[in-house]
């Protein structure tokens, strides 16, 4: 299962496809193929239909991601997607009965040893007894699991994609099948989401300690994102990494997970798309006869930190085995904010494509960057996050180089502005991309989806290409003098570690 | 048989009520539409189209047969750097800057690359822009304009690249098992060098794009929003321009793989995990047992359900990716591995149980039940085979380009369903070798410890990246060796007065530019010639600190810490034992030194001697015999380039039979790095 939004996104070269046509015609086109349906306990669907061969994909997108994770347990949110490929209380046992007690006593006993781990002085026999304890609960309730039961049904019959991912912001899970098996998406969905069961939880901490090790710990970008984060934020929990810290990921139970999976994974905090060669009125019968069930539920609590204002400019260094790598953030806006649009052109126009501004100077003509890629909305973007700049120099280069000449082309684009060509050119290619991104099942599942949970409408997707319409090179101009100050930025970097400082030194 | 077991498990169970999964009933799928293939010839050049209208693009790729596997052995990257700057260098009518804008304007993109088997020329444009840009499209890859300043700027980059493809644990995994496989600067594994780059010019790109670009060298696949007969006239204009010339034949050198067992470790300090991968050389496509081969690979890692992530992954937690294939490809033998990556505590067990399930395929018959499921999720899925408009042209291309029958694909269904379990254990048995297979660790040093002991004698690789130079015949400088020799013995006379030592310690104090502003530090050095052995203890107000060379290994201790040091660093400590003069001095027999005769530095003239076998040059006095610089070139791979590295020997002094430099000091390209001022030396 994997997170998206992490910077090696960011990392790929400039692809971009083109449709030219007025949105206004495409949000019609859509329309006419569009079927949505509010289930009584507030669990919404929207059904897109596609017939361009027999098969669907199914999204099941999730209004909660790491930003949304209780003090002392990060992490968590990424641990609940983990255990939703576990099964439930048909699926992955050979008796429930006799399983779901173990579970329980498997949970008391790692709560018990990992009171007394974490105690000041802990008795060590004492520790060593209740890891024993543990560790035969654990293998006791392993005789009645079924592995990877849930994904074998649905592989048997078909299913291709299979996976799931957690930002800071958000949680999907998604896979396509055949499109006369849609019943069978429903049956296993529905239920995992309605009977989840916490089984091989522990096993399952050690495949994401693997996780963490694959992704931030081995990784030097991703050592350099989570020290970042972690630098740039004071109190908004875009801090936090969604694969959680280490401690967290040891302090979370099977009870704090069962929790938050009652307290987020409720019907009016989720939503359904599916998009392939199927028949709406077919759908919504499923749906109701499978997720009609689900209880009403209170709604999840609200995020209310909000970020305070930045004092001054965070710098902080990495020394690494690696070469260096530069990364600079400033605080900016969400992705509904009305200047949202105009910081996004703004962004193609420095680092989109072979024609963008710092691509020339940079990477082309001045050669000290081997790769320079900047965006909006880092973390995330469903609260303000960062506009981010990544910055690799080419060999010989220091980073505090490519540094001056990034904030001097920032200067120049606040003092000269840009020109209506440069503007023309970045929109066409945002709407380009927007368009050419609706051509597969999956996509187009998974972006009305995440559309529909943000703004309650997945027709802002065609809405936001008309804003982008509006924007003027005074908005520009404007929200870089607004949001690109030096005040309200974070600067790391990874150095190479001098290990070899010390031969120079002796003779 | 999982599922199996758990229905009837679950039937003497309180689940009797619970309706299954398996019970429901599915209605008849919708029927397949398989997009029409269009195919004509024009112009030695075979075309193939497919008319799709769901958005207003069309989709443009032409194959063109030539890849790496043309390129000479010491020009590496020469074909992928040529379709690089076909691309990023424009054309004679577009200058680079000009079709940049001129394409993204149109939100129109074109891309020019070459792999290892085939080149690639595409273009994605709006329908309306097609009759414009096919013509630009057409001279981008008939007449590109390769600039120099491209080449230069391709060059830079791709010596980052080499200077960074050491950062990821992951990419020294993949290239060196690569390397392991078919051998070190193969067709196959071969890995770009600064030298390389250093002999590839323009004309070299031009040569390679010639041979490339000629119709007979061509197919096109075209799918997108038009009408086959409106735009058939249209592609032949164009295409029709196009010279015929020699085809490319594919001339893929003999892979001679003897298999053998070998356990590799390249020790990363700064990891907590370690990366694994294993395997041997793989198989053909054209191989009666290909069918079985696959089904074989997809019991045993095909995806969630592949045996290697239930049993590694699911039960056994050492694993959040694992892998495995046994690879056949058309052209070579593709390789057999297995890979994963684990905590380093646990590298040997995550071996064993990979190993193990490798075994198991050649120990026991597959369950029917099991091959019943790897098939059916695999003929389940079929239907995704035509999920798009492009996948059956992309098959129908590849297919014909690499001279497979059309049906390739149709008869390889037909034979998955005729698999038994017989035949999977059969083809483990003749084509795996877990015996005999290449493990390649990429880890921690601390956490690995002695666990790999266990699979047999542990050889490291060294991944030091090769300085420019390295890989050819260094320069031959002919100076006058019996001169050379004569200033030699003198040296040496001069320096061991009473015959060899085993040991010189030196005490005094340094300073350095890499210690904070014009700190003074005591030090001791001791070099321990007999042994091999070079230690540098620091006293500083912070603390002691010391740097050593032992056993060939190079470590620093502090705070009562021991931290293991990159293989670099060895090998730079191992260099400043060898070119010690001491050391020089004692083995002035074994050596060829050569007079360059009387050169001037700094002012004053020096007797040059270069010792080729050490690749420094010494700079004798004339007066003393004695050695008042040594200098030698290093590579840093910070700048990819030779610095010039100068010590400078004044006040020596005898003592204990040795006489030895007081004050020595370090310059590299022209800045003081340290200066040490030893109080005494002594020797045994």
């Amino acid at each position: 299962m994997k997170f998206t939004r992490l910077l090696s996104v960011a990392l790929t070269a400039f692809m971009f496809y083109a449709v030219q046509p007025a949105s206004a015609q495409s949000v019609e086109a859509f329309e006419e193929r569009v079927t949505e349906f509010t289930l009584d306990n507030g669990l919404h669907f929207i059904i897109i239909e596609r017939d361009v061969a027999p098969v669907a994909s199914f999204v099941t997108f999730v209004n909660v991601g790491a930003v949304n994770e209780p003090v002392g347990q990060t992490g968590i949110t990424h641990i609940f997607e983990h255990m939703a490929f576990k099964g439930s209380k048909t699926i992955g046992t050979t008796d429930i009965e006799a399983e779901l007690p173990l579970i329980e006593a498997m949970d008391d006993a790692y709560r018990a040893w990992f009171r007394e781990s974490t105690r000041p002085n802990p008795d060590e026999e004492m520790l060593e007894e209740l890891w024993e304890e543990f560790l035969r609960l654990q293998e006791e309730s392993q005789q009645f699991v079924v592995n990877n039961e849930f994904s074998m049904i649905v592989d048997r019959e078909g299913a291709v994609g299979m996976n799931a991912f957690v930002s800071a912001d958000e949680t999907a899970f998604f896979y396509s099948l055949p499109q006369n098996k849609a019943e069978l998406w429903f049956k296993m969905e529905a239920d995992r989401f309605m009977n989840p069961v916490m089984r091989e939880f522990y096993l399952e901490k050690d495949v994401i300690w693997e996780e963490r090790r694959d992704r931030t710990d081995n990784n030097p970008v991703g050592r350099l994102i989570e020290e970042f984060n972690s630098v740039a934020f004071s109190a908004h929990p875009y801090k936090n990494p969604p694969i959680g810290w280490p401690s967290d990921i040891d302090a979370v139970t099977i009870e704090h997970t069962m929790e938050f999976y009652r307290t987020f994974y409720v019907p009016q905090n989720m939503t359904i798309a599916i998009a392939g060669d199927v028949d709406p009125s077919e759908m919504k019968r499923l749906a109701e006869k499978y997720f009609g069930p689900m209880p009403v539920a209170e709604d999840p609590p609200q995020l209310t930190v909000v970020e305070p204002a930045q004092r001054g400019e965070r710098r902080f260094t990495i020394e690494d085995q690696s070469q260096p790598i530069l990364m600079i953030g400033y605080k900016s806006v969400d992705g509904n904010h009305p200047d949202a649009a105009a910081i996004q052109l703004m962004s193609s126009i420095l680092f989109d494509g072979r024609t963008s501004r710092i691509y020339r100077s940079l990477v082309v003509e001045e050669q000290l960057a081997l790769q320079i890629s900047g965006f909006n909305g880092f973390p995330g973007d469903r609260f303000p996050g960062l506009f981010v700049i990544l910055g690799v120099p080419n060999q010989g280069v220091e980073v505090s180089e490519i540094e001056s000449r990034i904030y001097e082309e920032i200067e120049r684009l606040k003092s000269g502005g840009v020109t209506e060509s440069e503007l023309n050119r970045v929109r066409t290619q945002a709407r380009a991309a927007t368009i050419r991104g609706l051509t597969s099942n999956m996509n187009l599942a998974l972006e009305f989806a995440r559309k529909h949970t943000r703004t309650n409408d997945w027709r802002t997707i065609f809405t936001d290409l008309d804003r982008l319409n509006e924007v003027t090179p005074e908005d520009i101009q404007r929200v870089a003098q607004t949001y690109l100050i030096p005040n309200s930025r974070t600067v790391g970097a990874i150095v190479t570690r001098q290990d070899d400082e010390a031969t120079a030194s002796i003779d | 048989m999982l599922l199996l077991t758990a229905c009837t498990g679950s039937s003497q169970t309180t689940q009797q009520t619970v309706d299954r999964p398996e019970d429901l009933v599915f209605p008849e799928l919708n029927p397949i539409q398989v997009p029409e293939v269009h195919e004509f010839e024009y112009n030695g050049i075979t075309f193939y189209l497919v008319e799709d209208n769901e958005v207003p693009l069309i989709n443009l790729n032409t194959i063109i047969r030539a890849g790496s596997w043309m390129q000479p052995m010491d020009q590496v990257g020469l074909a992928s750097i040529t379709g690089e700057v076909m691309r990023s260098g424009g054309t004679a009518s577009l200058s680079a800057d000009e079709l940049n804008e001129f394409l993204e304007s149109r939100a129109a993109s074109m891309e020019t690359s070459f792999g290892l088997a085939s080149g690639s020329a595409r273009m994605n444009v709006l329908k309306e822009d097609f009759e414009e840009l096919l013509p630009v499209f057409i001279e981008l890859l008939t007449a590109p304009a390769f600039p120099e300043e491209r080449l230069e700027l391709t060059k830079t980059q791709r010596r980052s690249g080499i200077s960074r493809r050491n950062d990821s644990p992951a990419g020294i995994a993949g290239r060196e098992f690569q390397n392991l496989i078919y051998g070190r600067q193969t067709v196959f594994s071969n890995t770009l060098e600064y030298d390389h780059l250093n002999n590839i010019n323009i004309d070299d790109l031009k040569a390679f794009h010639s041979n490339a670009v000629n119709a007979n060298n061509l197919m096109v696949g075209i799918v997108g929003d038009f009408n086959v007969e409106e735009i058939r006239p249209v592609l032949e204009a164009a295409f029709g321009e196009i010279e015929q010339g020699e085809r490319n034949e594919f001339d893929f050198p003999e892979i001679d793989y003897t298999f053998e067992s070998t356990i590799n470790f390249i020790p990363r300090s700064d990891m907590n995990q370690s990366i694994i991968r294993m395997g041997h050389i793989g198989g053909l496509r054209d191989n009666p047992d290909y069918t079985a081969l696959q089904v074989m690979n997809q019991v045993l890692s095909g995806g969630f359900s592949g045996r290697l992530m239930q049993e590694v992954r699911t039960r056994l937690g050492l694993a959040y990716s694992v892998s495995g294939n046994f690879g056949s490809s058309v052209l070579y033998e593709g390789q057999f591995f297995a890979g994963l990556s684990t905590a380093g505590e646990t590298t040997a067990q995550a071996i064993e149980a990979t190993i193990s399930e490798i075994r198991r395929l050649q120990d026991e018959l597959v369950p029917q039940s099991e091959l019943d499921d790897t098939r059916e999720r695999f003929l389940n899925s079929l239907v995704f085979r035509n999920a798009s408009r492009s996948s059956a042209l992309n098959e129908q291309i590849n297919n014909a380009y690499l001279g497979l029958p059309f049906d390739a694909f149709e008869r390889y269904v037909e034979e998955v369903r005729e698999v038994t379990p017989e035949d999977i254990q059969r083809v483990a048995r003749e084509y795996l070798r877990p015996d005999a297979m290449h493990i390649l660790v990429v880890g921690n040093p601390d956490l690995v410890g002695n666990q790999l002991d266990q699979f047999g004698d542990v050889r490291e690789i060294d991944i030091t990246i090769p300085r420019p130079g390295s890989m050819e015949t260094r320069e031959v400088v002919s100076g006058d060796t019996e001169a050379g020799r004569e200033w030699l013995d003198k040296m040496a006379a001069q320096i061991l007065s009473s015959g060899p030592v085993d040991e010189i310690v030196y005490e005094g104090r340094m300073q350095s530019a890499q210690l904070p502003g014009g700190m003074i530090v005591d030090v001791v050095m001791t070099y321990d010639f007999a042994n091999g052995n070079l230690t540098q203890m620091l006293n500083t107000p912070m603390g002691s600190q010391a740097i050593k060379l032992e056993n060939g290994r190079a470590f620093l201790e502090a705070g009562g810490q021991r931290q293991d040091l990159p293989g670099n660093f060895a090998d730079n400590l191992r260099n400043l034992l060898d070119r010690h003069y001491a050391s020089i001095a004692m083995k002035a027999s074994d050596l060829s030194p050569e007079y360059l005769g009387m050169q001037s530095k700094n002012g004053l003239e020096y007797a040059v001697i270069l010792l080729s076998d050490l690749e420094v040059k010494l700079w004798l006095n004339p007066e003393t015999s004695l050695p008042d610089m040594i200098t030698f070139d290093e590579f840093n791979p910070e700048t990819g380039g030779d610095v010039e590295v100068v010590s400078m020997y004044e006040n020596w002094n005898e003592k204990d039979g040795v006489k030895s430099s007081w004050l020595q000091t370090q310059e590299v390209d022209g800045s003081e790095m340290s200066r040490f001022e030893f109080s005494t030396h002594s020797a045994n």
